[in-house]
């Protein structure tokens, strides 16, 4: 009798009209979400496009469709292409650095024993900071007549005269690329900090039993079970190295002559500064293009490495 | 009611109200006619200025009037040193003092962005050129655009000015003359309290200015700009915009905010002012608003009153960056910049009308 009862409450409870009901419930508490969805990201993306194929300035916005102009026009801009490759370069080197270091220094702390807690909070400071900040303390640091680097290289007697860190093409891109990864270490070291810190023990006391040395626990045990871990470190440090325009706007401004410009740079001044929207359009979805494609390839070598 | 400038409000004109209904001749004239004048296009006044600036040469007294100095540089250049009266004598100065004491220069120019572009604009018209022609055309590639450039290149070769030259702004070239880096240095009057307080500068009380020097042309040129005040088209109450600007840049406000430091429009007020500057300890107190006053006056010249004034720079500005570091030749990288400019004003429909 009692189940009977259970039984027939449950087909009420999941009855059609019940059901209905509630799918139109779900649909009422999504709703607003989906709206400001719509009008934030869809319709942007979809407007900008559209945008992508007329030739829209600020200064005449007449939206008069133009084909691939816009496409045809960044295939052929020298700039353009030189600011693709590199980012790409500058991605690659400064995702790489930060990982490393941040995967080094999670173990680093990992094993301290003393002062871990400290250790931790000090390695949050970088991500105390605006970005703009950091930008303007590495110009500072970078800067060739009254900057920290030319001044302790000079004191210690390694340096007669004084390094345009910010002007020669490589030293401004390594000048951009340490201020980078600065800030973006401790992410990473935090996030595998946490993932070494729940693996758990008794795996290494059975290497230990099986004699294994460091760099096998390290590779056996702590790599493969921070895989997760890595995936998200990774995919924070990527975004978080593709928002980077503040640093380099700051350090640089992409210039002298073209030499530092990253697409976080070039793609800005040609929409903005100088009202070309719908060619800014069509560089930001090449852009997206072959970012979705690096992504998809990164995940895939992940993937076939076993780390995922 | 917004908040305009004469560099910039081209770009603005197609949402802009022409402001001569709302302001007499009368009310007009006692405005610098320089700046009405740069506030003017297609015959509709769309600006009334509330304060300029303009360039001006800043240099060191206690470097130009050491007599050691003096000798040394008569017996090396031929002729006295004294404040430079043209961009050659300018040069050879940056290049005398230069490395005369530790870590001194030459010079400084702000390096990039707008900057980079408005300063070889105000040599380039010194040396005769120019920027555009009649037809919108670009004319800055001209053996007086290439003479300009070349003369930012050597400075820059020859390193007279700090090897990061093409990352400093109108911030960073102060800073460098206020540390007493600097002999000789273009700037904007808009600094002078700054230099002059001993708690920030080195140079304060150990400098003094100079007219924009002669160029090849014969010209005098100060790039020079107005903030200044515009109506909206979609204003919904122009009589009372008219009325609030007419208050704001009134000889009253004009000279209240003058005596904080901004340089003021209106013959009346510099007339209060320099009265009131020679009662000050300081004699360059009034010689600085007297050369202001004749800049404003002779010199002020504004950019192109073009919409595409800031793309024009950032096209122009990395070539001459490009020019200055060696990348690229004076001659081939304002080509370059010319044709690109050209491919922009076409593009923007300047040659089919």
């Amino acid at each position: 009798m009692a189940q009977l009862t259970q039984a027939s409450a449950l087909e009420g409870r999941f009855s059609p009209a019940r059901r209905a009901k509630a799918s139109r419930f779900v649909v009422a508490m999504l709703a607003p979400s989906v709206v400001v969805i719509i009008f934030v990201v869809a319709f942007p993306l979809i407007y900008s496009f559209y945008l992508s194929f007329t030739s829209f300035t600020l200064l005449r916005p007449v939206t008069a469709w133009n084909d691939f102009a816009n496409y045809r026009r960044l295939l052929q801009d020298p700039i353009f292409g030189q600011a693709f490759i590199n980012t790409l370069l500058f991605m690659f080197v400064t995702i790489n650095a930060a990982f490393l270091m941040g995967l080094f220094l999670s173990q680093a702390i990992a094993r301290t024993i003393r002062g871990q807690s400290l250790l931790r909070t000090m390695l949050m400071v970088p991500m105390m900071f605006a970005p703009v900040m950091i930008g303007f303390q590495f110009r500072w640091f970078f800067n060739d007549q009254v900057g920290l680097v030319n001044n302790v290289l000079t004191s210690l007697g390694l340096l007669n005269g004084s390094i345009p860190w910010l002007v020669d093409r490589w030293l401004a891109m390594f000048s951009i690329g340490v201020a980078t990864v600065w800030m973006n270490t401790p992410v990473v070291a935090i996030i595998l900090l946490a993932g070494t810190l729940s693996i758990s023990p008794e795996l290494y006391e059975a290497a230990d039993v099986d004699g294994a040395n460091g760099w096998q626990k390290f590779r056996s045990i702590t790599y493969p079970l921070l895989g997760p871990f890595i995936t998200i470190a990774l995919t924070i440090l990527s975004l978080d190295v593709a928002r980077g325009f503040d640093i380099v706007s700051i350090m640089t401004g992409g210039g002298p002559a073209h030499r530092t410009e990253l697409l976080w740079t070039y793609v800005p001044r040609v929409a903005i500064q100088d009202s070309k929207f719908a060619l800014g359009a069509a560089m930001s979805f090449v852009t997206v293009i072959v970012t979705i494609a690096f992504t998809l390839y990164l995940f895939r070598q992940l993937l076939k490495s076993r780390i995922l | 009611m917004v908040w305009d400038h004469t560099s910039f409000f081209s770009q603005y004109i197609p949402f802009l109200e022409p402001l001569e209904k709302y302001f007499t001749p009368e009310e007009l004239k006692d405005f610098s006619q320089a700046i009405l004048k740069s506030a003017t296009r297609d015959g509709h006044l769309w600006l009334i200025p509330r304060h300029a600036d303009i360039s001006v040469v800043h240099y060191r007294t206690d470097l130009y009037g050491n007599e050691q100095y003096k000798a040394e540089f008569k017996a090396k250049y031929g002729y006295d040193l004294a404040p430079p009266e043209t961009w050659k004598q300018f040069f050879d100065h940056a290049e005398f003092f230069t490395g005369k004491e530790p870590g001194l220069l030459g010079t400084n120019f702000a390096g990039k962005e707008e900057a980079l572009s408005g300063r070889f604009y105000e040599i380039l018209v010194a040396n005769g050129g120019k920027m555009l022609d009649e037809n919108f055309k670009p004319a800055f590639n001209s053996e007086a655009g290439v003479k300009t450039a070349q003369f930012f290149r050597d400075l820059y070769e020859r390193k007279l000015v700090p090897a990061d030259m093409t990352s400093l702004l109108w911030d960073g070239v102060a800073n460098n003359f206020c540390q007493g880096n600097i002999a000789v240095h273009n700037e904007w009057f808009g600094w002078y309290a700054y230099f002059q307080d001993p708690k920030n500068c080195k140079v304060a009380g150990k400098f003094d200015l100079i007219r924009q020097p002669v160029g090849e042309g014969g010209i005098r040129s100060g790039w020079a700009g107005a903030h200044a005040f515009s109506i909206p088209a979609s204003s919904k109450n122009k009589e009372a915009a008219a009325a609030l600007i007419k208050f704001l840049t009134s000889e009253k406000i004009m000279y209240e905010e003058a005596k904080l430091g901004f340089l003021p429009v209106r013959d009346s007020v510099w007339a209060r002012l320099i009265a009131d500057a020679a009662k000050s300890d300081n004699p360059l107190d009034k010689k600085r608003l007297e050369i202001a006053q004749t800049a404003i006056a002779n010199d002020f010249f504004a950019p192109p009153l073009i919409a595409e004034w800031i793309p024009l720079t950032n096209i122009l500005t990395p070539k001459l960056q490009a020019i200055m570091l060696g990348d690229i030749d004076a001659k081939q990288g304002l080509d370059e910049a010319a044709a690109e400019v050209e491919k922009m004003l076409e593009e923007a429909g300047y040659y089919n009308k």
